[in-house]
């Protein structure tokens, strides 16, 4: 990994001229910036408290529902994302909290930006806010997300 | 000069540059109004009224509802311009996108309308095919740039 990095860094010079700061690092020790994975960007921080960098560049709403993950984390783990994501061939989403989250660990959480582009992830969660403040009970919102999201086979 | 150089796709960058759920539509001609974001912003600079449908290349509901909406388009004269944000991902934020796809129409470089959400599956809440024809029909007069 590391020895590839460094064959891919005159070319990585080269097509970033002198605007480094945009290029981010390479390495994916530390706090590195987002790293792409197949069509994700893979960014990791301490917790699910402090945000990615990649949520910059988008709206608030998106910032909002990213900011509410460790609150919801424990719903999230248990509902179907119906965006078609958990029929992928490859790496298929476990559950909604996937579309967020790529991994975790005593090291910290790994965010994706995968519910940055996909509207019924963002909305699978805004309805996990608005039913749970509602005082909703996990099986009533997992079976609220199956009657609104899940299409008829 | 670079940037000419590289210019071999139609997103203006090479295919290797590109995520692999974009290379997948390179040819695909259900996607064959790709709009950059230079243009994009040159249309809005010059004030002109007309659709954008943002997608992007790896969200399976725009992978359904593209060849949905896309005939319809087609067969209304719709110039749909079609913005893969997967590829421009700070368009988001920029252009204040909360998922995709987002259909939007801006009249006189302002926008004006919006659908957020692409067709419903059967059993789910959302737009039907004849809501997106609606939504061109209505707009399509006044302008189509």
């Amino acid at each position: 990994m590391k020895a590839k990095w460094l064959l891919a860094l005159p070319a990585s010079v080269l097509a970033c001229g002198i605007a480094l700061a945009a290029c981010g690092g390479g390495g994916s020790d530390a706090h590195g910036g987002p790293e792409r994975h197949g069509n994700e960007n893979w960014e990791r921080e301490a917790s699910l408290a402090v945000m990615p960098s990649f949520l910059d560049k988008y709206a608030s709403r998106t910032k909002h529902l990213y900011s509410i993950v460790g609150e919801y984390q424990d719903i999230m783990k248990s509902v179907n994302c119906y965006c078609g994501c958990m029929e992928y061939e490859s790496d298929a989403h476990q559950s909604l909290l996937r579309c967020y989250v790529a991994s975790q660990n005593a090291d910290g959480v790994v965010w994706t930006d995968h519910s940055g582009h996909c509207g019924i992830c963002t909305e699978e969660l805004a309805k996990i806010e608005q039913w749970s403040k509602e005082g909703k009970t996990p099986d009533e919102i997992r079976q609220l997300i199956d009657d609104n999201f899940k299409p008829d086979v | 000069m670079l940037n000419s150089l590289q210019k071999n796709t139609v997103y203006g960058k090479p295919a290797d540059d590109l995520y692999p759920a974009t290379k997948e539509i390179l040819n695909d001609p259900n996607y064959d109004k790709i709009i950059l974001p230079e243009q994009l912003l040159e249309k809005l600079d010059n004030k002109e009224s007309f659709f954008v449908y943002y997608f992007a290349s790896d969200c399976p509901h725009c992978k359904r509802t593209t060849p949905q909406i896309k005939p319809i388009a087609d067969d209304l004269g719709i110039n749909m311009h079609q913005f893969n944000l997967l590829e421009f991902d700070e368009y988001f934020g920029k252009m204040n996108i909360d998922g995709t796809p987002t259909l939007v129409y801006y009249k006189e470089g302002v926008e004006s309308d919006r659908m957020s959400g692409g067709i419903a599956q059967a059993g789910t809440s959302g737009y039907s095919p004849e809501n997106f024809k609606a939504f061109f029909e209505k707009h399509k007069p006044e302008g189509n740039d």
